[in-house]
């Protein structure tokens, strides 16, 4: 998507009516405006996100007045905010107006059209809108760096994580999939409805029941894990607090090296445990062996004793008094005589040079696995001790950390006390949650294994008449399409999330000062730590440095993806970003970097900048690529009096950004290049 | 014209097919913006029924 031109009338600040014609040439992306605060320049984004989905950034003020204040004394009562933008080959004129009946009543509308040959063709607008940028995804890319905080806030992963995948250009395979098991299910109760299948019917019944438990359980898991996830941010932040609390300090030090030490422990206890599982799996048989080979062994000894392993007659020796017709006693053996049949009967209890290497090989493999065991019982037990070992440990520092908190609650400074209660309120909070998403996994893990078992018995009862077999085969070749797009969708999303960490840790590697690691999970949920492994306070610089190059990466990877279609996924969202002071808790270093790698990364930035932001060094990183400019000077109908008429000096020239004893209290903007 | 065994498309050719058309109409509704979802999944259903079809065709065959 790229913007075109963003019109507003009688929106806010800006009485009558005022267009931005926006940089497009790839070359120079960049559309710069300038604004000193309280002028426009959050209205401005907040027009954007309101066009596009009736809402306004939280700390936008009195968000509900959208009608300019002057036009609204003139009797004028509609706002208006059009975007005319290009997506996927056609361009759009998306329109949403105010309409303000009465001091209490208001109406919103909201239109949508594509431009085609000149006329104007309606399309859903909200469904246009979604397509073009999730309203998960719309904080990321019209971004109010102003309240960088948001993103501590950040607790609806999944939503975002579904985001995100559409903006990967999922959407498609992951409709396909849905629209594959809905189809799935309408087959599934065809073969019921078929006569003679009610046991199908009983069976599906279930299975519908027992999928509607899972579902709950999957809902609930994700509900904790947002919870967890809040917590742990709230613990961060007051750790953060007691970390700058000298009253604290030291045993808030204590407490980040024992917790440091704890989180080694059930690192390494984690692992015991898995060596213990696995321990099972490959020696657990020896165990199981052992009774067997004693058995065998004895049962060998006991006939070796007895005479008859091996047999006291070997095979050829037998044979060759036989064929030579003569005992060893030099009697004759004529064949067919009592003599000859009691000598030819011991060819059966003789032993071939075959069977001996049998009892030979037997006897050693035997005695391999009695040594097998125990050296199977010694790893058990050093496991055993390891993870005892450890779990002493482990208490241990609980301990050591509960004290610390106890001392931290008696702390004779007030505020301290407070932190530390309400800390301790949400680790109880994040330990019930825990002990509850265990039970929940468990009960989900069985759910499954009970639909995959009545899943079996479906297809063991359908009656393989031409009918049921004719519905199975369909059944089946959408499940194996459906199987083999969650496959590629899996991979692709692999992919992608290795490609934007690889992005960001690259950005992060030239512009951050200090050395973090990012990193993305599979629900993409996004984190920075310091390389000791503590994650960064959510809200600080380098967070929002982090949400900049996370999102720019995004961006940069649907962009090269675009140029290489592959059949399956669609070209994902190519979404302009309206960044309003993307630098506010960057310190100047951080500025001229960051104004380095944004245009470089998405395909069409509009920036809103301060003076205090977009200094010379900022403008300077950023020259090369600016293919719009914008000042946005503020009328006011008062008097100057002692107020400052804030001139700022863009491309060498002046310009008064506040103008005093105009026909009215406005907003207008200039365009400077 | 019915194709004969020699010019028939393996199973596996068959099913990427498949995998190939249900993409084309699920970009096709997703390009529409229309939201249609009961007829995108009857269209769908109505590629399987034919996929189905044709594959019971060759395998019969063989």
């Amino acid at each position: 998507m790229k913007l075109l031109k963003i019109s507003l009338h009688h929106f806010r600040q800006f009485y009558g009516k005022h267009e931005f014609t926006l940089a497009t040439d790839p070359a120079r992306n960049v559309t710069l405006l300038h604004a000193e605060n309280g002028v426009g320049k959050t209205t401005l984004l907040n027009a954007v996100l309101w066009a596009f989905y009736g809402v306004t950034t939280k700390k936008f003020e009195q968000r509900e007045k959208i009608i300019n204040f002057e036009a609204l004394q003139e009797g004028k009562n509609l706002a208006t905010v059009e975007i005319l933008f290009e997506h996927e080959g056609s361009t759009y004129i998306l329109q949403r107006q105010h309409y303000q009946k009465s001091e209490q009543n208001a109406e919103a509308r909201v239109t949508a059209h594509r431009i085609e040959n000149g006329n104007l063709i309606a399309v859903p607008a909200i469904t246009l809108t979604n397509s073009v940028v999730p309203p998960e995804m719309a904080k990321y890319f019209f971004f109010d760096g102003e309240h960088a905080e948001t993103f501590s806030a950040e607790t609806n992963y999944k939503a975002v994580g579904k985001a995100i995948r559409d903006m990967l250009g999922c959407s498609v395979a992951q409709v396909a999939i849905d629209d594959l098991a809905y189809a799935i299910k309408g087959i599934e109760e065809s073969i019921g409805e078929l006569p003679g299948q009610d046991d199908l019917q009983r069976i599906q019944r279930e299975i519908g029941e027992i999928n509607n438990r899972k579902e709950d359980a999957d809902r609930q898991l994700a509900g904790l894990l947002e919870l967890k996830a809040h917590c742990n941010a709230q613990i961060q932040q007051i750790d953060e607090k007691l970390r700058g609390v000298a009253a604290a300090q030291q045993l808030q030090k204590r407490r980040d090296e024992k917790t440091q030490e704890r989180n080694n422990v059930e690192s390494k206890r984690h692992n015991a445990n898995t060596t213990l599982a696995r321990w099972v799996g490959t020696k657990g048989i020896l165990v199981v062996a052992r009774k067997l080979a004693k058995e065998s062994l004895d049962f060998i000894d006991e006939q070796s004793l007895r005479g008859r392993i091996p047999s006291p007659y070997n095979e050829d020796f037998v044979k060759e008094i036989l064929h030579a017709e003569k005992c060893i006693c030099k009697r004759d053996l004529h064949p067919g005589t009592d003599e000859w049949r009691y000598v030819a009967e011991l060819l059966k209890n003789a032993s071939k040079a075959e069977t001996l290497g049998r009892v030979v090989r037997a006897r050693s493999r035997i005695n391999a696995l009695k040594d097998g065991w125990n050296e199977a019982v010694r790893s058990l037990q050093t496991t055993q001790e390891l993870i005892a070992e450890l779990n002493e440990h482990h208490r241990r520092l609980d301990q050591e950390i509960t004290e610390i908190g106890k001392q931290l609650e008696d702390a004779p400074i007030k505020e301290v006390a407070t932190w530390e209660r309400t800390r301790q309120e949400l680790v109880r909070k994040l330990s019930e949650a825990e002990i509850r998403m265990g039970a929940i996994q468990l009960a989900a893990r069985s759910y499954q294994a009970r639909i995959d078992k009545l899943q079996a018995e479906f297809d063991r009862t359908a009656t393989r008449t031409n009918k049921t077999a004719a519905l199975i085969d369909k059944r089946d070749l959408a499940r194996l399409a459906l199987n083999s797009l969650k496959t590629l969708l899996g991979k692709h999303e692999d992919e992608a999330r290795k490609a934007i960490v690889h992005e960001v840790n690259k950005i992060l590697a030239v512009t951050a000062r200090r050395e973090y690691y990012f990193r993305l999970d599979d629900g993409f949920e996004m984190n920075l730590y310091y390389q000791t492994g503590k994650p960064v306070p959510k809200g600080s610089g380098e967070n929002q440095l982090m949400s900049l190059a996370f999102i720019a990466s995004l961006v940069d990877f649907s962009r090269k993806r675009a140029n290489k279609p592959d059949g399956v996924f669609i070209p994902g969202t190519i979404a302009p970003l309206v960044l309003d002071s993307p630098f506010g808790q960057l310190d100047a270093r951080y500025r001229v970097d960051t104004a380095r790698f944004l245009p470089t990364l998405a395909e069409q930035l509009i920036l809103l900048v301060s003076s205090s932001q977009g200094d010379n060094d900022v403008l300077a990183a950023l020259d090369q690529y600016i293919g719009a400019e914008y000042v946005l000077i503020s009328e006011n109908r008062g008097p100057q009096g002692q107020k400052n008429n804030d001139p700022i000096t863009v491309r060498g020239q002046q310009f008064d950004t506040s103008l005093f004893n105009c026909p009215r209290n406005m907003t207008r903007a200039e365009r400077i290049l | 014209m019915a194709m004969n065994a020699s010019q028939a498309p393996a199973p596996e050719t068959v099913q990427e097919e498949f995998l190939n058309d249900l993409l084309q109409l699920e970009k096709m509704y997703a390009h529409e913006l229309l939201g249609a979802k009961a007829e995108r999944r009857s269209k769908v259903l109505e590629l399987i029924n034919k996929t189905a079809a044709k594959l019971h065709r060759e395998t019969t065959k063989d």
